[in-house]
């Protein structure tokens, strides 16, 4: 276990390394110059260009791309993002305090998401070809085919200008959390849904649950320790990337619903140009995802005892 | 047959604490930090009441009765801003001036003129080189703190440490006080600023942003504040919490008239859709801060009755900006034949229910030096001029759009509404729409030919704005592609900020608006307005010219 999972690590370094490289070229491409732009976000002052050059010089944006890229190396492995070029003010600290608000949108979104997905999914292999499921399909294509911002305001009309149940937007405890949630998660459920129908219909037909049933296992237990478990090794692979997804999908979640999480943080960085956060966003959104493929393969291993060190998964 | 029973076990236990990661996940959502902030203003009415109500000899239910009016009286406000209203230690205000926390030394009135506001009053010498300035007596800050010469000091002293920025203007001594040598205190209530050269309108740079106070004990040693922004105003900040909700209270020892209402929350709603759905929903009771709410959509809300809205002249003016650089616009009549197609009536009455004053002039109108001029609408004479230009010829051009513009103003309606009448003088303009940063680096490259765009005013005194727009290859004229160049234009901007003389200044001022208007460097349309929305069971909610009236607001019928 410990062998494989190392040898996971090893394996994953170099797209980690190739996540950095990829993080610092990716803002330096973009057209605009994020020096100009802090100093002028004030709308009103206008920089000479002396100015800008002192104040690039400063950021050491001056320098070669290659230089400009171990120094930032060297400095995120000490675990220091630098300063945000736009306000000056420190990632590291902006993003601790940005992730919890992250986290929570993603995780309950993930826990809707995997609850309505497997749910709806188990109802219709369950109900296979009958009006429920021919429903719940037409259901599913309804709500991938939605868009979130546009879920967004259909559900802020009705629950907060018809109904006034919940907040617009803002941080105001966990109901402020659903509508985004929900936006975040109803095209995923669609999808899931979908997928863990497919999956739960390919493993009924097998082999092995005609053997249980001969052996007079219950219907449910069938269902609930073979079907369920061997159904779920697919859709694990397809959780764990949407929960790694949500990290860097919400912007416009968060953009909508007023919520300072990590998206929006990004989002306005993007508009201004402001390489040093772009690049932590990366580097942390590139990472998560390195880690949640890693954590896939471990619950793989976990799961299903018959894949064993070296095996193809 | 043990080893498969004891791998069910542990897959059966991987099942159980995924379920229970789940359950926790859900719970945690909760915030109970947040719900406790939210109980506190409850608290403080109660309190409010309960210190208000302490006349002995009333029956207990007069004194509830009177509890639960005050109770109504003092319940907090929420309100809605387009950004963080305060952005924290590291800016250089802290907070917008519109939360009245701090006070400048010198403010302005409705018309842009300097006012004294923490300064008494103030003079300047014959060569106006020595400013002096008798400081108001019994003002504290919201520390303790008195408000007297040593304080204005160290507020000098901590602008001297070097340039702050801001989301709302950069701090810098040099760009404010050129050429200060000292400053001194002549007694507790009165200080000197001493000049190297004349500075005739120094008063209108101070106004404001430009002379803002804080106590002493508020900066660090880098001159950031060390907390919550202690300055003299009728409200304290009391909580910010970034990117979330900033909470004022009323000062009580405030030296003037006190605040009407007890506690006031700015929530932070970038989103112009969902601060509308907020204010339809009473979620918020009004809106505030540049580009609160667009006018066709307070005009929406004011249909259901329940809402008003207020407005009044601001220091934006809306630009169509054009590349003088290249063809066709580098030709004046193009320019001259852009400003007499486009009607700015029927613009302000399709996009912005009317609320605006059409203008040909490039000086905002909230300055006591604007020059009012005729506004000609002709398209016939347009043609003509175009054609002089083009002949029969038709060109293409790109209308490039700034998308942070779009979630404040209907750009791209208006855009759409230019391209349609510039056919007719035989421009055919493709729209784009570029995000900030690449508009900017559009626009600086001279890749565009025409963009709307708004600049505010930064200050009453209108030097910076002519040097800016106007003056041979600086600043906007350079980073805008203006390509702008007029030998007397640039004279007058270099004589106009030595000259003493407040009349030949003016007269200075008018010929630099003429020129403007005849030469359009760009071609102003309309000068904005603060617009704000909000719910009928608030009064004394008035846009002023940057901001609201916060301390007039108090529920209705209260």
């Amino acid at each position: 276990m410990i062998h494989y999972f190392l040898k996971r690590v090893i394996s994953l370094l170099p797209v980690w390394i190739g996540i950095t490289i990829f993080a610092f070229f990716l803002g330096l491409v973009s057209p605009g110059d994020p020096v100009y732009l802090s100093l002028t976000r004030d709308g009103i002052t206008e920089p000479s260009e002396a100015m800008v050059n002192a104040k690039r010089a400063e950021l050491g944006l001056d320098l070669p791309y290659h230089i400009q890229y171990v120094n930032w190396i060297n400095r995120v492995i000490r675990g220091d993002f630098g300063k945000s070029i736009y306000d000056n003010e420190e990632i590291k600290a902006e993003m601790l305090r940005r992730m919890p608000v992250t986290l929570k949108l993603a995780f309950s979104a993930f826990v809707i998401t995997v609850v309505a997905g497997l749910g709806i999914g188990a109802v219709m292999a369950a109900t296979r070809d009958t009006i429920l499921d021919r429903f719940l399909r037409q259901l599913c294509t309804l709500m991938v085919s939605i868009p979130g911002f546009c879920m967004a305001i259909i559900l802020i009309a009705i629950f907060s200008e018809c109904f006034h149940l919940l907040p617009t937007s803002g941080m105001e405890g966990v109901k402020s959390f659903i509508m985004p949630s929900l936006v975040l998660s109803m095209g995923t459920i669609g999808t899931s849904a979908r997928l863990s129908r497919s999956n739960f219909i390919g493993e009924i037909s097998k082999q092995y649950v005609l053997v249980a049933s001969a052996k007079g296992m219950s219907k449910s237990f069938i269902g609930t320790w073979h079907i369920f478990k061997n159904a779920m090794i697919p859709i694990i692979t397809f959780f764990g990337l949407y929960f790694a997804g949500i990290l860097g999908g919400s912007a416009v979640i968060e953009s909508i619903f007023a919520l300072p999480g990590m998206g929006s943080y990004v989002i306005d960085a993007i508009y201004n140009r402001d390489y040093f956060i772009i690049q932590a966003f990366v580097l942390l959104t590139g990472t998560i995802y390195v880690l949640s493929n890693l954590l896939i393969d471990m619950l793989y291993f976990l799961i299903n005892p018959r894949m064993k060190q070296g095996d193809s998964l | 047959m043990q080893g498969l029973t004891k791998m069910k076990k542990k897959q059966s236990y991987l099942w159980i604490i995924l379920a229970i990661v789940m359950v926790l996940g859900v719970a945690g959502c909760s915030n109970n930090d947040v719900n406790a902030t939210t109980d506190k203003p409850d608290e403080a009415a109660a309190q409010a009441a309960l210190n208000e109500n302490n006349e002995s000899d009333r029956t207990a239910d007069e004194e509830e009765d009177d509890e639960q009016v005050s109770d109504v009286a003092d319940a907090e406000i929420v309100l809605a801003g387009t950004r963080n209203i305060a952005p924290g230690e590291n800016d250089a205000y802290y907070c917008s001036s519109i939360l009245m926390v701090w006070e400048p030394l010198i403010a302005s009135d409705e018309s842009g003129a300097p006012i004294p506001k923490l300064a008494a009053s103030y003079s300047a010498n014959e060569d106006y080189t020595i400013w002096t300035f008798q400081l108001k007596e019994g003002v504290s800050f919201h520390d303790g703190e008195p408000f007297n010469a040593d304080a204005v000091i160290a507020n000098f002293d901590r602008m001297k440490l070097g340039e702050k920025s801001s989301n709302f203007y950069t701090m810098n001594i040099d760009t404010t006080y050129p050429g200060l040598e000292k400053v001194e205190k002549l007694s507790d209530y009165e200080i000197q600023l001493v000049f190297a050269s004349p500075l005739p309108t120094l008063d209108y740079a101070m106004t404001n942003f430009g002379s803002a106070m804080y106590s002493p004990k508020n900066f660090d040693a880098e001159g950031n504040f060390n907390g919550l922004p202690m300055g003299t105003g009728p409200f304290k900040l009391i909580e910010n919490v970034l990117d979330s909700y900033t909470v004022i209270a009323r000062n009580d020892d405030y030296y003037g008239d006190k605040a009407q209402i007890a506690q006031i929350r700015i929530k932070v709603i970038p989103d112009p859709d969902t601060r509308y759905s907020a204010l339809k929903s009473g979620e918020v009771m009004g809106v505030l801060d540049l580009g609160a709410i667009q006018p066709v959509m307070a005009m929406s809300l004011v249909e259901t009755g329940d809402f008003d809205i207020s407005y009044t002249p601001s220091t934006i003016t809306h630009y169509i900006i054009v590349n003088g650089n290249k063809f066709p616009f580098n030709d004046v009549r193009m320019r001259q034949a852009v400003s007499l197609l486009i009607d700015r009536e029927l613009i302000l009455d399709s996009f912005y229910a009317g609320l605006g004053y059409p203008t040909v002039n490039v000086l905002n109108q909230m300055t006591p030096f604007y020059e009012a001029f005729d506004i000609p609408h002709d398209v016939e004479k347009a043609k003509s001029l175009a054609k002089e230009v083009l002949g029969d010829e038709r060109v293409s051009v790109a209308l490039v759009l700034r998308s942070g513009e779009l979630n404040r103003y209907p750009n791209k309606e208006e855009a759409e509404l230019l391209q349609a009448q510039l056919k007719e003088i035989g421009v055919d303009a493709e729209i784009t729409i570029l995000d900030n940063a690449a508009w900017s680096a559009a626009v600086k490259e001279g890749e565009y030919d025409l963009s709307l765009k708004i600049k505010g005013l930064s200050s009453a005194e209108p030097v910076s704005l002519f040097s800016s727009m106007m003056k041979t290859d600086n600043s906007l004229n350079k980073s805008w592609s203006f390509g702008y160049s007029n030998t007397e234009v640039d004279k007058l901007i270099e004589d106009v900020s030595g000259e003493l003389d407040m009349a030949k200044r003016e007269a200075m001022y008018n010929r630099l608006q003429t020129i403007a208007v005849e030469e359009l460097p760009v071609i102003p349309y309309f000068n904005d307005v603060t617009l704000v929305a909000f719910n009928k069971k608030i009064e004394g909610y008035e846009a002023v010219n940057y901001g609201v009236t916060l301390d007039k607001v108090h529920w209705a019928g209260q």
